[in-house]
């Protein structure tokens, strides 16, 4: 059964549809890559998994449980965690709080077991567990929205952008600490804009373009295809 | 130095009414994003149902002020789920919410109107007496008022900062959309922020109401201070109402004895006018104001 199963999803703003039709099936213990021009749906594609943008049609499986008409709250219930574009910490709360906000849902005694695994997980964020979230570096910033998702204890882990704004050292080290994370029952999708980064990361690489996934394949693939990369992302 | 004594404990008491009513305005801008125009009716309601509690069925003081906080939290649950729940998602928002309330204000304050007439009923819920303090006679209901504002005050700092209800208050206050992602059903919490600033504003009304008299009007007077001590202290910072009441409320106590009773709530504006230009953001607020 797959960890999470989108199909045939229809979704937008106003009345302006985004998604046209989208299929996606990423099996548990693996993680799959987002990729695609900016602007054609990665990003409303997790708001609508998620719940913040209403689906208009199709549906969406949570290792097989329906979720496409709950509401945010019970799908993060359902284990799904979407830690999103530009971090939206809570900047006035500390280091710690946003963590533990990450941890809403579960009972208070399995708290600090999760606090410390993050906290293994990232040491700069322990360094800096009273700092308020506000005087954060952008690459602390990206850690405590990670760590604050790793919180949550999920089944399914959707990132927009892990790389966004951050120097090239600082990526390496957060895709590295994704890779680590991997686990048998858990499932990871991550946007990306770049995909040379993904190559020995992500198990199953998907390219979206104007609305729909038009090709899905493994990294070693996508590098072997000359025209998937000429056609949609310009020959990088 | 007597009239320092005495000077303190006026602004004090004054300080203690107004941060009762401007932290609960203050939490309800904070998470919202409305200026609730009605917060003054929940106070004259919280003020009535003590009269009622206390004056017409005799019970006891301290059941009387709970009446008021049930009253005050009842108006600000029905106030969201008869009426701001359905405009939240609506562009003008902020604005709608602001006519809305006042309308709903004007009719509240005719229904009191209508209920208890125009009569201006003392307050029973108060205590008698005079204690002495260096000197300076001191009513005790003046010492009630800033200790009830104090434990009030006290309590909702605690449950904001200490407890899993208030960190999920303060997520959606920060940013609704990611307190969601976190599980917090942010409908409910914006349901519970209405209870609590309303209970806030019905205790409110009896301290006020029990320094002067009952009168559907009461509100009004004080919902203008504990806005622009809202606005001083930057919107929807409730730490910062807590602490421009208590300063604003000695600052008029001191006007009022050294200019001129009728020059307290003037010269108080001409110095938020004066904050504002110096720092348009409040004393206590960030560059951006929280926004829905």
């Amino acid at each position: 059964m797959a960890a999470l199963s989108v199909s045939d999803l229809v979704a937008g703003y106003h009345n302006r549809p985004v998604l046209h039709g989208v299929s996606l099936d990423i099996e548990p213990g693996t993680m799959a890559a987002l990729i695609g021009p900016n602007g054609h749906g990665k990003t409303t594609l997790l708001k609508t998994v998620s719940g913040l943008v209403p689906a208009r049609s199709g549906a969406i499986r949570i290792f097989g449980q329906a979720i496409e008409t709950a509401m945010v709250h019970e799908r993060v219930a359902a284990g799904l965690v979407h830690v999103p574009q530009g971090d939206q910490l809570f900047g006035e709360m500390s280091v710690e709080e946003n963590l533990r906000m990450g941890a809403y849902l579960r009972s208070a005694s399995e708290v600090p077991g999760a606090l410390e695994e993050v906290y293994a997980f990232f040491p700069r964020l322990a360094e800096r567990r009273g700092q308020s979230a506000s005087s954060l570096s952008g690459g602390e910033r990206r850690m405590v929205g990670i760590g604050r998702g790793l919180m949550a204890g999920g089944k399914v882990m959707m990132i927009d952008e892990p790389s966004l704004g951050l120097a090239p050292l600082i990526i390496e080290q957060i895709y590295e600490g994704l890779r680590g994370l991997s686990r048998a029952d858990r499932a990871f999708l991550v946007v990306e804009e770049n995909p040379s980064r993904l190559i020995g990361i992500a198990d199953r690489i998907c390219l979206m373009d104007a609305g729909r996934i038009e090709w899905s394949g493994t990294a070693a693939e996508v590098a072997g295809s000359r025209d998937i990369l000429e056609t949609y992302l310009g020959g990088h | 130095m007597d009239i320092v004594i005495q000077i303190v404990v006026t602004g004090t008491t004054l300080g203690a009414m107004y941060a009762l009513a401007a932290v609960g305005l203050s939490l309800i801008f904070g998470t919202l994003g409305m200026f609730n125009m009605a917060h003054g009716l929940f106070m004259t309601i919280g003020a009535y149902a003590a009269y009622a509690a206390a004056g017409q069925l005799g019970l006891p003081l301290v059941a009387a002020v709970v009446a008021a906080m049930a009253a005050g939290a009842a108006m600000g649950v029905a106030t969201h789920l008869a009426m701001v729940r359905f405009m939240l998602r609506s562009k003008a928002f902020e604005t709608n919410v602001i006519v809305a309330t006042a309308g709903l204000a004007i009719l509240l304050q005719d229904f009191v109107l209508k209920l208890f007439g125009g009569y201006p009923y003392p307050q029973p819920v108060r205590v008698e007496g005079v204690v002495r303090l260096f000197d300076v006679a001191v009513a005790r209901q003046s010492l009630v008022i800033v200790a009830v504002a104090l434990v009030l005050i006290g309590a909702v700092a605690w449950l904001l900062l200490k407890t899993r209800f208030g960190m999920a208050i303060r997520a959606t206050a920060i940013n609704r959309e990611a307190a969601q992602l976190m599980g917090v059903r942010t409908n409910s919490v914006y349901l519970q922020v209405m209870a609590l600033a309303g209970a806030l504003a019905g205790v409110a009304g009896v301290m006020i109401s029990s320094l002067s008299t009952l009168s559907p009007s009461m509100g009004g007077d004080p919902l203008l201070k504990a806005f622009v001590i809202c606005v001083v202290a930057g919107l929807g910072n409730a730490w910062g109402a807590g602490v421009a009441a208590f300063a604003l409320g000695l600052l008029e106590a001191a006007i009022q004895y050294y200019v001129g009773v009728r020059f307290g709530f003037p010269v108080m504006l001409l110095l938020v006018i004066a904050i504002l230009i110096w720092r348009p953001q409040g004393l206590f607020g960030t560059e951006k104001v929280v926004r829905l």
